[in-house]
């Protein structure tokens, strides 16, 4: 009769131990999710940002779909203005409000093309002069689940609980920046990241999640890139 | 078998199965009951625009002023959104940017009165607002969409256009401020709508007509 709940004392500690073990290598490879990245440029002109020039990071918003995620530009525009070599960075939403409505995401020039009819609209030209943008980074894209898997199970109960099984999904990071050239009215050329990864999600007791972080491996890539890309002057 | 019995009670959730049971059920019915309220508190840029040289009355309904939207949910939260005097910013700052000389009158009736002072008269309304918070599997967004009706007289009453103009918001859902996410889509759709007024209402054939009469009368 005593036997049952004996044998539950010696489950719980199983689990006990299992979590002490669980959570520290859980937390040690949460960060280790495997990916896949290609970071690719095409240059179409010199693209040196002078003394007193700035550049700002604006998300493509037209069709709304594969809208890019605001925490994206953030990302890029965060690691643009301080990383190794910062480039001198215009805040996005202040530079859309200081043109309104000419950077709205529905009436926004949508290539070089429109540029001149843009910059002869009464005060455009004065405003971006005073702004001191010099180049427009577009970027377009999106992070999407393409594939997932397995299956887990979890139950609780008031002395506890934990789960079984095994998840799996892949998600594809696809972002392109493409750089204007204000003061020329054209394209200045093109940097892109393609970046997949499969996360992993055993689960015995504990979950243990094997994340690959897509998203940050493409802002990353893309602004080590773009920093290449629009040096600062010496 | 009594301590045994009492054993698996305590194992297997006998003691209050009803309580732990319905607890998720009680949650989900307090959340779907619930209405966020969405208060829509916003600033709008200048526009950067050359105004419209003419001289023009503005009425501002009530209804436009302190307007409500309710969005009705099956199965989950109703999300009421509440512009309050946001449009009236929108509209003050649009339109003072957009003609050279805007008078606000008190009544439609008021403005077509002091008609020789004005080359129109402008009544901006809201026509309809649709709100859509995020749907399991299907979008992780929340969306706004804002229909405003701006209709132009003569001072002798004729009308000159009646135009129906659109903006379209969304953003990222938030488990934690989603009363925050559905205030920026709003203000994004209330942005669209802004952009679209600022730059498309002089390209409307009527009131490029009637720019080039007023003109035409200068001359």
């Amino acid at each position: 009769m005593n036997k049952t709940p004996g044998m539950h004392s010696k489950g719980y500690g199983i689990r006990f131990g299992a979590i002490s073990v669980f959570v520290p290598v859980t937390l040690l490879l949460a960060a280790s999710g495997c990916v896949n990245s290609r970071i690719e440029q095409v240059r179409q002109g010199s693209t040196v940002l002078q003394d007193g020039e700035a550049i700002v990071i604006l998300a493509r918003r037209h069709d709304h779909a594969g809208e890019t995620e605001s925490s994206f530009t953030d990302c890029i525009e965060d690691k643009l203005a301080k990383g190794d070599s910062p480039l001198n960075v215009h805040p996005n939403k202040e530079f859309i409000d200081a043109m309104f409505p000419w950077f709205e995401p529905s009436v926004a020039p949508l290539s070089t093309d429109s540029l001149p009819q843009l910059l002869a609209h009464p005060g455009v030209r004065d405003k971006i002069e005073q702004t001191g943008v010099r180049y427009v980074v577009w970027l377009d894209g999106s992070t999407e689940r393409i594939d997932s898997g397995g299956s887990m199970t979890c139950a609780i109960s008031p002395t506890g609980g934990g789960c079984l099984g095994f998840g799996w999904w892949e998600d594809a990071s696809d972002y392109e920046a493409t750089v204007w050239d204000l003061k020329s009215s054209s394209a200045a050329g093109m940097v892109s990241a393609d970046v997949s990864g499969t996360s992993y999600m055993p689960a015995f007791v504990v979950p243990i999640p094997l994340i690959a972080r897509t998203q940050s491996a493409a802002c990353s890539g893309l602004a080590r890139q773009l920093s290449l890309f629009l040096a600062q002057a010496p | 078998m009594g301590a045994m019995k009492k054993t698996n009670n305590r194992l297997f959730i006998r003691p209050r199965p009803s309580a732990i049971r319905t607890l998720p059920v009680l949650v989900l019915v307090a959340l779907s009951a619930c209405t966020h309220s969405v208060p829509v508190d916003t600033e709008f840029p200048e526009p950067l625009i050359a105004p419209m040289p003419v001289a023009v009355a503005v009425y501002y309904d009530e209804s436009l002023i302190d307007f409500e939207h309710t969005e009705f949910i099956e199965q989950g939260s109703d999300w009421k959104v509440k512009l309050g005097d946001a449009n009236l910013k929108m509209f003050e700052r649009l339109f003072g940017s957009m003609f050279q000389n805007l008078v606000p009158v008190a009544s439609p009736e008021a403005g077509f009165a002091e008609g020789s002072r004005f080359e129109a008269i402008i009544i901006p309304a809201i026509e309809e607002m649709q709100v859509a918070p995020p749907r399991y599997g299907e979008s992780e967004f929340f969306e706004a969409w804002i229909q405003y009706r701006v209709e132009a007289f003569h001072p002798n009453r004729e009308p000159i256009v009646n135009w129906l103009v659109s903006g379209y918001g969304r953003s990222e859902g938030s488990m934690l401020q989603p009363s925050k996410s559905l205030q920026e889509a709003t203000v994004l759709a209330m942005r669209d709508a802004a952009a679209n007024i600022v730059i498309k209402f002089r390209q409307q054939p009527r009131i490029r007509e009637w720019l080039d009469q007023q003109e035409g009368a200068d001359e």
